[in-house]
């Protein structure tokens, strides 16, 4: 694979991940939770929110970016549905691209986010892994 | 904030914030994004989120809007203490289908800058 550095490992949450790994994690967003995102965001109010906004539908993606120190330079998402509040998430990011640098490690990712087996979320990433 | 009902190709929305610790804290704790460099800062200061620095934008949390497609770049960081403006842009509006930029600046100058598609939902 071009760009593939075989044998680069970077530490996660999860313990030293490489290319071909899949970080993964699962979330579901109450009513309460979306108030406090639409509050956070400089949103009116809504007491009944039908469906998450889609920075939440893609919320679990970033945390799974932060458990790696990840700063990102690009994110390209494609969204098939909205997803409802309280339907639960797991978004999946796997590594295909891992080359250290100077100051920490290139890396590229595949993204997804799925509601039981349904993708819901594709999309993929690139930037770098800050050395702690 | 803007509705949805008086958008037109050309319209555009801005919002302005300061990035905070409160905000930064709040932003991990409903994303789950606790990534180093946003809670003990990089060269000694707290960078925002990516989310973060995006969820002031106009349309985007909208509940009547379905964002279908978003591609991002992110330029710069965003510190704690920054003010950022972030404005979104119609490009097109056909029937419910929007397109759109969106361009997040500093006093320093853009830190961001995307584009996207939308639904408007009934």
């Amino acid at each position: 694979m071009e760009g593939k550095s075989v044998g680069t490992t970077i530490p996660s949450a999860q313990g030293p991940v490489t290319v071909g790994d899949v970080l993964r994690t699962t979330r579901t967003y109450t009513a309460a939770e979306v108030r406090e995102f639409r509050a956070l965001s400089g949103y009116p109010d809504s007491p009944d929110p039908r469906y998450l906004p889609t920075l939440l539908v893609v919320a679990p993606l970033t945390k799974l970016g932060g458990d790696i120190n990840y700063l990102s330079g690009r994110m390209v998402w494609s969204v098939s549905r909205p997803v409802a509040v309280g339907e639960t998430i797991t978004a999946e990011l796997e590594i295909t691209r891992l080359e250290p640098t100077g100051n920490g490690t290139r890396i590229a990712f595949d993204a997804r986010v799925l509601s039981s087996a349904e993708v819901v979320v594709s999309g993929e990433s690139k930037g770098v892994v800050l050395l702690g | 904030m803007t509705g949805t009902t008086d958008l037109a190709t050309g319209t555009a929305l801005r919002a302005l914030r300061t990035v905070t610790e409160a905000d930064i804290a709040a932003c991990a704790r409903l994303t789950g994004d606790f990534g180093a460099h946003h809670i003990s800062g990089m060269a000694g200061r707290q960078v925002a989120q990516g989310l973060l620095t995006l969820s002031g934008t106009p349309l985007l949390a909208e509940d009547g809007v379905h964002v279908t497609g978003l591609d991002l770049r992110f330029i710069a960081p965003v510190f704690v203490g920054d003010d950022i403006t972030t404005e979104i842009t119609v490009d097109s509006l056909d029937n419910a289908e929007l397109a759109f930029t969106v361009v997040v600046s500093t006093t320093a100058g853009e830190v961001l800058r995307g584009t996207g598609t939308a639904k408007l939902l009934d």
